[in-house]
């Protein structure tokens, strides 16, 4: 009940007209920069610093998280209508997204899209509310080991996204992970694969390289046949272009799914909301009934992965809020706001300035509910743009992603590795080569290979630390168990076929 | 018709040569925007200091014209280098450097800029560092840990940045001053290392006051040693690494500002004048004072000096510690 | 791999199979690519599985290479050279395995239709002309290229009206323009012309 009442101070906060209003301008501006792809939160938040100096400092960071978590609405326009990523942690998104648009159930996508971001997001604020400190203790028992295993069952997703062959899956994420390897290593300071390119230490852009894949993939497929491939199909009325009841009761388990995996990665410093998605992606999918219908264009494949990206805003702010410390990049910016107020962000925060933590709460709750009206009606807006002939689109698509990739580093090497992946992206097309197994050893490559290394460097070389400890060899076993999943089903397909034969 | 064709461009190069051989005596003054190069992403330490004193400077009316901070990550701080090298010529482009801008082309080939390469302005800040560890353990000062350390030879450990990195730098020496041994786990950012230090799967960090500071009041850190010449003012029961017998070379974190490779003296003059300005005012004092840091001016000679000085015990550090010096 | 040679003994002859995957240009550019029988689609699959396989091994080779010179162990723990040199083993592995998966494969495991590689000229035209417009971002500008780009797009690949084309790309680079660096501030490459 401590709970509520602060709470109740927080909402007198929030509803101020003056932090009602920021807070509308911080969302507006997040779900613009969230649809555009390479621009991003975090620089978006940086630039705006010197000017929240004239702020209160309540309304400030109301702003500022605004943005924050409004990117993460705003993510899954692109990557549904045109298959470009718009955030990293949408990348998933494009998976069943756009196979949805292209069966002309885009408005269907872009709208499970938003109801499921408003439920993980509310999720997300409700557990930041509630379990913060408890969940930000349990996070601090999270060592490498149990980061190792945690990458270990992101990769026992590409069990889940193995399509026909498992082969083929298995040598995309092979090629992933070594796409992670590129750059520095962190421990030895040694170069790997750079070839010699000095903008290629830092490894390759997560943008450059899916946006190159994904959209500039499926632009050069596309362009095979002259006049376009048969182009997407627009539903009629304005009732066909948002989810159907049915849609909405196929989605419960995913809107579950999606805010808690969300809200629990994005608790755990390190861990990314790109992680938090595939995971939730391949969760949903372990659960369904039909998993192999995913990334034809099912829509629990959209709303579990959008869930998670925002759940995950939320959870990002448990360890930054509690404890002083930031998780990702973006959160880092937030501390550094934090601190520039003269705030001094760590455990006592909450205690000693109550107003500001349950303020930014009880705000989250009414941004989320902003959010949803803003982008529930503009479902219908941004899927018009599909009506654009191919012509148009295309060099569109191909504009957008220049430029995205382009806006991240001020980079034309960046573009150069667009281009290139595009090449990639295109020939796996051809090939049958899932793009999604590749995206996913890209993202946990460096996670996996970091925390195996941590894990027994903090060992001293002994490799049962992994499975010996409580939570990673829980994690560990769930992998395992994932991974022997496809070798049990098929002993079972053989022994009904046995059966069958004798019966 | 022929000798007034040749005569009109002439006229009108010498005058405008005369014209800009008289602005090139005359006082630097931008006229556009300033660039402000900085070798981390948007959050990163470099980036919010850059972005504090561009905000700073314009509050004072120190500088006339806005200053944009400039994002280039990637390989450390090459890619900051890089460019700011590429800018040669440039008037209106600074750097802001720290002290991995003159480690890091010591151990990588590709990193093919250093800092003698480009043109130094002026340094500002310090940091100073402290180690930590968490308020339960049982090391309450450093002898605690060294003794702790020599008994379970490396079984202890320490999070931080690359082994390139001061924290692994300042164990190696302190390994080496004392016999003790204990181990070295990176993590790429500030956050990891500290929960890895709370949730106890570490024992100890080096780490700045400032990040110390609200874990200190909480009570969750304890910080037994100060690696700097004095005591610091906001731990003044804190001895100094000095204090308790482990002599060693204080690697600083120096920050400050780094112009485009020959810049032009009225130039270097200029924003040498800017923050001899800046380092006065009661805002920049503030500001060293929210963050911990230490004011670190230098300028000129003594910092060309500091800069080289700096290189060479860097590499001799480096060697010691096993890295590959390609530099 | 038991049921495979099985397979392989009683559909199919080594001979003519080795026949029609070195011999693709009978079965890529049968212009009735939907007429084509299971058989040829599973070529058409294998050939493309055999040489990405043969790529993937080669690219496998070049790690493990790259990854041997690298330490493999370092003080405690896996060195810099541990992860990539296992990941070579296992491109090779996998690769291998594709391979010989191509070359023996069983007609019954044809679920779907492969991919016809007739446009792919297109497509590669396509590509290149992207990558002319990133070499040109940086002397002419993005709004330059951009427009280049698009004619080339719609004129020579999809044979509309030259007239047609420029209009195209000129809205949407100025569309581009007026949002990226007008509204958001975001720089692009431009030119010594600005824009």
């Amino acid at each position: 009940m401590d709970a509520l009442g602060n709470l109740l101070l927080g909402f007198s906060v929030a509803l101020s007209p003056i932090n009602l209003f920021w807070c509308l301008v911080g969302v507006i501006l997040g779900t613009v920069v969230g649809v555009l792809p390479g621009l991003g939160p975090a620089a978006t938040i940086a630039m705006l610093l010197p000017l929240t100096l004239k702020m209160d400092h309540t309304t400030a960071i109301i702003a500022l998280a605004g943005i924050f978590y409004g990117a993460r609405y705003g993510g899954s326009t692109t990557s549904i209508l045109l298959n470009i990523p718009g955030e990293s942690s949408s990348v998933v998104t494009c998976l069943d997204g756009y196979q949805m648009a292209r069966q002309g159930r885009a408005g269907a996508a872009l709208g499970i899209s938003a109801i499921a971001s408003f439920i993980a997001g509310t999720v997300g604020v409700l557990g930041l509310m509630l379990i913060a400190p408890p969940l930000a203790r349990f996070a601090l028992r999270f060592a490498p080991p149990e980061y190792f295993a945690l990458m270990v069952l992101g990769l026992a997703m590409v069990v889940f996204l193995a399509g026909d062959s498992m082969v083929k899956a298995l040598l995309a994420m092979l090629v992933g992970l070594w796409i992670a390897t590129i750059g520095t290593d962190l421990f030895s300071a040694e170069s790997r694969f750079t070839f010699s390119q000095m903008k290629l230490l830092g490894g390759v852009d997560f943008i450059a390289a899916t946006v190159g894949i994904f959209a500039i993939g499926e632009v050069l497929v596309n362009l095979e046949e002259r006049g376009g491939a048969e182009i997407f199909k627009l539903a009629k009325g304005l009732r066909n272009l948002l989810p159907t009841l049915q849609d909405l009761k196929d989605c419960r388990i995913a809107f579950l799914n999606g805010s808690v995996i969300g809200f629990f990665i994005g608790a755990l410093p390190g861990a990314g909301a790109t992680v938090a998605s595939f995971l939730s992606y391949g969760l949903e999918k372990a659960v369904s009934r039909h998993p192999e219908k995913f990334g034809t264009g099912v829509i629990e494949g959209v709303a579990a992965p959008e869930g998670a990206n925002n759940a995950d805003a939320g959870g990002a702010l448990v360890p930054l809020l509690t404890l002083g410390i930031p998780g990702g990049n973006t959160t880092a910016i937030l501390l550094g706001g934090l601190i520039l107020w003269g705030y001094k962000p760590g455990p006592l925060l909450i205690q000693e300035h109550p107003e500001l933590f349950w303020g930014l709460v009880a705000s989250m709750y009414i941004g989320n509910v902003l959010l949803l009206v803003l982008n529930l009606p503009l479902v219908p807006l941004f899927a018009q743009i599909l009506r654009l002939p191919y012509y148009v689109l295309y060099p569109l698509i191909m504009g957008i992603s220049i430029v995205g990739v382009y806006s991240v580093n001020n980079s034309l090497f960046d573009v150069w590795m667009m281009g290139l992946f595009g090449l990639l992206g295109y020939l796996m097309r051809k090939l049958d080569f899932p793009a999604a197994a590749l995206i996913l050893g890209m993202v946990l490559g460096d996670g996996l290979e970091r925390a195996l290394r941590q894990s027994l460097m903090m060992s001293q070389g002994d490799i049962t630390i992994l499975a010996m400890r409580p939570i990673s060899g829980t994690l560990l076993l769930i992998a395992v168990t994932i991974l022997c999943l496809p070798a049990i089903r098929k002993v079972r397909s053989w022994r009904v076929e046995a059966v069958e034969r004798e019966g | 018709m022929k000798l007034r064709t040749i005569l009109l461009p002439i006229t009108v190069a010498t005058v405008v040569a005369i014209s800009a051989d008289f602005a090139w005596s005359q006082e630097f003054k931008p006229s556009k925007q300033i660039e402000a190069v900085v070798h981390t992403g948007p959050g990163g330490g470099s980036d919010l200091l850059a972005r504090a004193i561009a905000e700073l400077l314009q509050k004072e009316k120190l500088i006339s014209q806005r200053m944009q901070v400039v994002n280039k990550p990637g390989g450390g701080p090459a890619v900051a280098m890089s460019y700011l090298a590429e800018k040669k010529g440039e008037t209106h482009t600074i750097g802001f450097f720290t002290g991995v801008w003159v480690t890091n082309p010591l151990t990588t080939v590709e990193a093919t800029v250093t800092v003698k390469d480009l043109t130094p302005i002026v340094r500002l800040v310090l940091e100073p560092a402290v180690i930590a560890v968490k308020a339960d353990s049982p090391y309450k000062n450093m002898k605690d840990f060294i003794d702790a350390a020599k008994k379970n030879p490396k079984q202890l450990a320490q999070s931080g940045g690359t082994i390139t990195s001061r924290d692994n730098l300042m164990r190696l020496l302190i390994q080496k001053a004392t016999g003790a041994q204990w181990n070295f786990i990176s993590f790429p950012s500030g956050g990891e290392r500290l929960s890895n230090l709370l949730g106890g799967h570490v024992q100890m960090m080096v780490i700045e006051p400032q990040e110390a500071g609200e874990q200190i009041r909480a009570g969750n850190l304890r910080v037994i040693a100060a690696l700097t010449e004095k005591r610091l003012a906001a731990l003044p029961n804190v001895p100094t690494i000095k204090e308790q017998g482990i002599d060693i070379p204080l690697i600083p974190q120096a920050r400050g500002v780094l112009a485009p490779p020959a810049a032009p003296r009225e130039v270097v003059q200029y924003w040498e004048g800017v923050f001899e300005r800046f380092e006065k005012t009661a805002t920049w004092k503030q500001y060293l004072e929210q963050n911990q840091f230490e004011d670190g001016f230098l300028k000129g000679p003594p910092l060309s000096k500091f800069f080289d000085e700096l290189t060479v015990q860097m590499r001799e550090i480096l060697k010691e510690a096993g890295a590959k010096v390609v530099r | 791999m038991h049921l495979s040679w099985r397979a392989l003994k009683t559909t199919q002859r080594p001979a003519r199979w080795l026949a029609k995957l070195a011999n693709p240009l009978e079965t890529i550019s049968n212009p009735n690519y939907s007429q084509l029988s299971q058989r040829e689609h599973l070529v058409i699959r294998d050939k493309g599985n055999l040489i990405s396989g043969a790529c993937l091994v080669a690219f496998g080779i070049y790690v493990i290479s790259v990854a041997a010179k690298l330490p493999y162990l370092a003080d405690i723990g896996p060195g810099p050279g541990f992860f990539p040199l296992w990941l070579g083993i296992g491109l090779v592995l996998f690769a291998a395995y594709l391979m010989f998966g191509s070359v023996i494969s069983s007609a019954a495991k044809a679920k779907s239709e492969s991919h016809s590689w007739k446009g792919s000229g297109r497509a590669l035209a396509g590509w290149c002309a992207m990558m002319v417009a990133i070499a040109l971002l940086g002397s002419i500008g993005f709004s330059l290229s951009f427009v280049i780009l698009t004619v080339f797009l719609v004129v020579a690949l999809d044979r509309r009206p030259a007239l047609l084309a420029v209009g195209v790309g000129i809205g949407l680079a100025a569309a581009f323009y007026l949002i990226f660096v007008v509204a958001l501030d975001v720089s692009l490459p431009k030119a010594i012309w600005g824009f």
